[in-house]
């Protein structure tokens, strides 16, 4: 039996090299393959066997099958076909493809997911922390006093007398430092809400993504170098930055921080067809504010137990609202949340 | 903030296009965010941040222009302000030392109140101020110029010729410039003459005091209130002014006398005033306060390579008082610095002047540390690939939403979190469940001919979880809708995700929930725990929602399966037999489950029966009424052994057998 298997296998890959047409390989598939063809004759004669070689031969009589149906397959990939009969099965290729379905994560997880990767990449752990936060972890802890101006940036919604929804993640920057010592490399991405009227550009709701590295000898030029990465990795290359001396209550020296326009490359005009146009993305500045950092303010590190002569530390935190609707040319911040597929289908 | 280049240019001496002016300010901290030019000036629009009220007048950005340039700062000379009239009095008493430190009081007599000159006029129109008389428009003048807000009564309608800064009594009331009657309480400062409150303190003067072209004698206010006084007042009041946004952020104590006489030469200048008695009462020095500087401690924060000499060269442009250019630089801030209090504050201005964009840039020693997602993080991003690849698209809702988007979800429940201050009352309330703002989200699309789709969101939903405690979960919510979509499809998507998850031991149990329909909804048990709810939508819900349309959803809280997900793998080996494949059909009573007729057929064949799956569910004319026609892919299968047609065969005829003694089916 098991050499009637063999000499099966060689007779038919032996025929099968031979085949020049498509016509020839299918009247050899029927041959071997068919319902009434050589393999299955084979499987027949399997109950003649002795019962303790039927695995064996059954096994044998398996990979027979395989190999034909496989030599079949490939050398059908080399026939040339012409004539009448190849053009009576030929299909219209520019018929539509079938797609299979495949759905797609929502723009602002996609840029959060992006940010996320580059800080991963470059050690960061992600943080999370709660959004009903407390005024302590949202103000105090962050350098905020009561009653300053500065508050006036923050205003937040309340739900009782001492617990809010966190107006920023810097809380979870103040969490985590509760729990972990020094050195550590944190971004902490999430909701956050502020009382603000909706229009295109405002949102009651949006997202944020803070970020955080404590280590002895940290420096403002540390600061830049990685946010220099981050803006590079996620807006290209040719992105230039820059640093804008600017006034944070949780850190100093602040920053602000600008990226060369991405639609007049930083020449804050457009090309047009009657010379140059005010580019309306950065409205002529040539610069987009997207970023704003500092070093930790000492206060910050006294309020968490560090010694703020022995730690130092930066921080910067980002709209991701803003960055996706850079990164995608979106102008309205409601489209996110509307959730018309015609607008979440395009990413 | 409104300046514009003409005025700037008084004081200090560039000569500087306003577009190089504006870019250096920019790049030193004092953001132009926008920059008009016209034939004759230009206008630049300055961002002040809410640490330096010395900005927030002409003469402090000035001084800013000087610092990077290293050109002089032309600081107003007032110059000869003799007494001449005499027979005028007043008297000041500051009750409330800690509120108002400094109080100073003048009086300008015979003054001819009056249009302003054009010079006057233009410059307080060119920044976006209504002029108003020449003594008005002095004080704002000098309120721009200075920093330092002003105010002018006439002096003859104050009553007993009486400066008192007290706070207010309960009850008082005053009515003030702009027409407005305000309530006063004793937590604020008020100005008042011997009879009643004048001014709020920093805030706005009443009406009857008010300068008019009648005035003859102003007494004209510069004084130095506590800035959360201020700010407090100003926000009780719900009234903010020029003065009270300078006073809130601090104004320079020592500068109160020299902006007063400014303003006293002015209108001598300009209203025809003769100068009277001044009375200065209060504090009239700020608190020394020297800081020490490390330059090697600058250059370790700032990564830079500065010199003590460079660093003192940039502090003393900024009108600071610097000691010996050495490693430690002993820095006294002038009284219009108070924001200067600490070593990081100087090491800032050190690196303001210098440029943020001469730093180098450098890779921090810290990076060597692995980056790290928690494990929550990772499944959930896991669950979102699952999902996406079974063709639904993610979305985001809001997580405050209508309190009336709950009640009709069926889910306003005691433990709602709602919030104080709400902007509308769309989004008074902290979501519980993720339904309705996927059903608010299906309905916007469906009302846009969107007829296939299938959306879902992982999220938070909140409630409260004690006395000012609460809790934040992470919900899953799929929803459906569309010709294919069924109670099945919605099921599968669901057996999909917790059978890539690892979560063994789900199960759907027929429960009635309130918003599905009786009978095509379930609860999903993961385990012995209600993970959640899953079926059709009852269309008296969704029409609670203005959708009239088919909706099918599940909401798993996730945050309760998370302890159950188990994404490790493990390899069995590959089957050593190919199984035996055996169909069966039947007709069964309507009420027969299919997990009965599984559960009878693997007890009646035996454990050679590996699967038993449901392959068709068909009704029609051969079918009775009340039953159902069922057909069955049965595989057979040891993993140790080849199976004989005999034992097929056998276990085979049980499991029909079965079928037919326990549930009366009829084998087709
Ligand atoms: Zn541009």
């Amino acid at each position: 039996m098991e050499e009637k298997i063999k000499s099966a296998q060689e007779q038919a890959l032996s025929e099968i090299s031979q085949a020049k047409t498509s016509d020839d390989i299918e009247l050899l598939r029927v041959k071997y393959l068919g319902r009434k063809g050589l393999v299955n004759a084979l499987f027949g004669e399997l109950s003649s066997v002795p019962a303790q070689d039927k695995p064996k031969v059954g096994n044998l009589l398996n990979r027979l099958k395989i190999a034909v149906s496989s030599a079949l397959d490939s050398a059908k990939g080399k026939t040339i076909d012409a004539g009448p009969a190849a053009a009576a099965d030929s299909i219209d290729v520019t018929m539509p493809g079938r797609k299979r379905s495949l759905g797609r994560l929502h723009p602002l997880t996609q840029t959060l997911d992006n940010i996320n990767e580059i800080f991963l990449n470059l050690g960061f752990k992600i943080a999370e922390g709660p959004e009903i936060e407390t005024i302590y972890y949202n103000f105090e802890a962050l350098n905020i006093p009561l009653d300053h101006p500065s508050r006036d940036a923050f205003d937040t919604f309340y739900i009782d007398d001492n617990s809010l929804l966190r107006s920023q993640t810097s809380t979870v920057q103040i969490r985590v430092m509760e729990k972990v010592k020094p050195p550590l490399a944190i971004i902490s991405p999430g909701r956050v809400f502020r009382p603000d009227a909706t229009d295109a550009s405002h949102s009651f709701m949006f997202h944020q993504v803070e970020g955080l590295m404590v280590d002895k000898d940290i420096k403002f030029s540390d600061l830049k170098g990685i946010l220099e990465i981050f803006v590079k990795r996620m807006f290209g290359e040719d992105t230039r930055m820059r640093f804008r001396p600017h006034f944070f209550p949780f850190t100093e020296p602040s920053a602000e921080v600008d990226i060369s326009c991405i639609i007049c490359k930083g020449k804050g005009e457009t090309a047009s067809a009657g010379g140059g146009k005010r580019c309306s993305v950065c409205g002529g500045k040539g610069w987009l504010e997207i970023l704003g950092a500092g070093m930790v303010h000492p206060n910050v590190f006294s309020a968490v137990g560090y010694d703020p002569k022995k730690w130092r530390g930066f921080a910067f935190g980002m709209g991701v609202e803003r960055i996706a609707m850079l990164k995608y040319g979106i102008d309205d911040i409601r489209l996110f949340f509307e959730n018309d597929l015609r607008f979440l289908r395009q990413f | 903030m409104k300046i514009s280049y003409s005025w700037l240019l008084e004081y200090v001496d560039v000569k500087n296009s306003a577009r190089q002016i504006a870019q250096w300010l920019t790049m030193t901290g004092l953001e132009v965010t926008s920059l008009r030019e016209s034939e004759k000036d230009a206008i630049l629009e300055i961002e002040v941040t809410t640490n330096r009220p010395d900005w927030l007048s002409v003469l402090g950005i000035a001084r800013e222009v000087s610092a990077i340039t290293g050109k002089r700062l032309k600081v107003p000379v007032v110059g000869n302000l003799t007494q001449t009239v005499r027979d005028k009095q007043i008297k000041v008493e500051i009750n409330d030392k800690l509120l108002c430190p400094r109080y100073t009081a003048r009086i300008i007599d015979s003054v001819h109140v009056e249009p302003s000159p054009p010079w006057l006029s233009q410059r307080l129109q060119d920044i976006g101020v209504r002029p108003v008389n020449n003594i008005v428009d002095i004080t704002n003048f000098c309120l721009f110029e200075l920093g330092q807000p002003l105010h002018a009564f006439d002096y003859d309608k104050l009553a007993g010729q009486k400066i008192i800064v007290r706070r207010a009594k309960k009850g008082e009331t005053i009515m003030t410039i702009d027409g407005v009657k305000r309530e006063l309480d004793s937590d604020m400062l008020v100005i008042a003459d011997e009879k009643k409150p004048v001014a709020v303190a920093g805030v706005m003067g009443s009406l009857d005091t008010e300068v008019s072209l009648s005035t003859k004698t102003i007494l004209l206010e510069s004084a130095y209130f506590d800035p959360i006084s201020v700010r407090r007042t100003q926000r009780k009041i719900a009234l903010s002014s020029d003065s009270s946004y300078r006073f809130e952020r601090g104004v320079d104590l020592e500068g109160v006398l020299f902006a007063s006489n400014r303003a006293a030469k002015l209108a001598m200048d300009f209203a025809k005033g003769k100068i009277g008695l001044l009375k200065d009462v209060g504090t009239k020095v700020a608190k020394p306060n020297t800081i020490k500087l490390s330059i090697r401690k600058t250059n370790e924060i700032l990564g830079t390579g500065l010199s003590p000499v460079a660093a003192k060269k940039i502090l003393t442009g900024l009108g600071l008082k610097v000691g010996a250019a050495q490693e430690e630089l002993f820095v006294s801030p002038p009284s219009f610095r108070r924001d200067l209090k600490r070593e990081e504050d100087l090491i800032e201005e050190v690196a303001r002047i210098y440029g943020y964009d001469k730093i180098p840039t450098t890779i921090p020693k810290t990076i060597g540390h692995l980056g790290l997602k928690e494990p929550k993080r990772r499944v959930q991003e896991y669950a979102r690939e699952i999902l996406t690849g079974q063709g639904l698209d993610e979305v985001i809702t809001y997580s405050l939403v209508d309190k009336k988007d709950l009640e009709n979800a069926g889910l306003l429940k005691n433990d709602t979190v709602f919030i104080k201050n709400p902007l509308s009352s769309q989004q008074e309330a902290m979501r519980t469940s993720l339904i309705p703002g996927l059903l608010n989200a299906a309905r916007f699309n469906i009302n846009r001919k969107i007829e296939d789709f299938g959306i879902f969101e992982l999220s938070s939903v909140y409630s409260k979880a004690g006395e000012n405690e609460y809790r934040e979960e992470t919900n899953l919510c799929v929803l459906r809708h569309g010709p294919t979509a069924n109670f099945f499809e919605i099921k599968g998507i669901v057996e999909v995700l917790f059978e890539r998850l690892g979560i063994s031991g789900f199960d759907f149990v027929n429960t009635p929930e309130n918003i599905f329909y009786n009978g095509r909804s379930a609860k999903v048990m993961a385990g012995a725990l209600e993970a959640g709810v899953i079926g059709e939508v009852k269309k008296q819900a969704l029409e609670k929602f203005d959708i009239k349309k088919e909706i099918f959803l599940c909401e798993i809280k996730f945050e309760r399966i998370f302890s159950a997900i188990n994404t490790d793998r493990r390899f069995s080996g590959l089957p050593k037999f190919i199984p035996a494949k055996r169909d069966i059909s039947l007709v069964v009573e309507k009420q027969v489950s299919v997990r009965e007729l599984e559960t009878a057929m693997k007890e009646a064949a035996g454990e050679i029966l590996k699967n038993a799956v449901l392959a068709d569910e068909y009704y029609g004319q051969q079918i009775p009424k009340g039953k159902r026609g069922l057909t069955f892919s049965l595989e057979y299968c040891l993993s140790d052994k080849q199976l004989t047609d005999e034992e097929i065969e056998q276990a085979h005829s049980r499991a029909k057998k079965a079928l037919v003694e326990k549930f009366g089916a009829i084998i087709r």
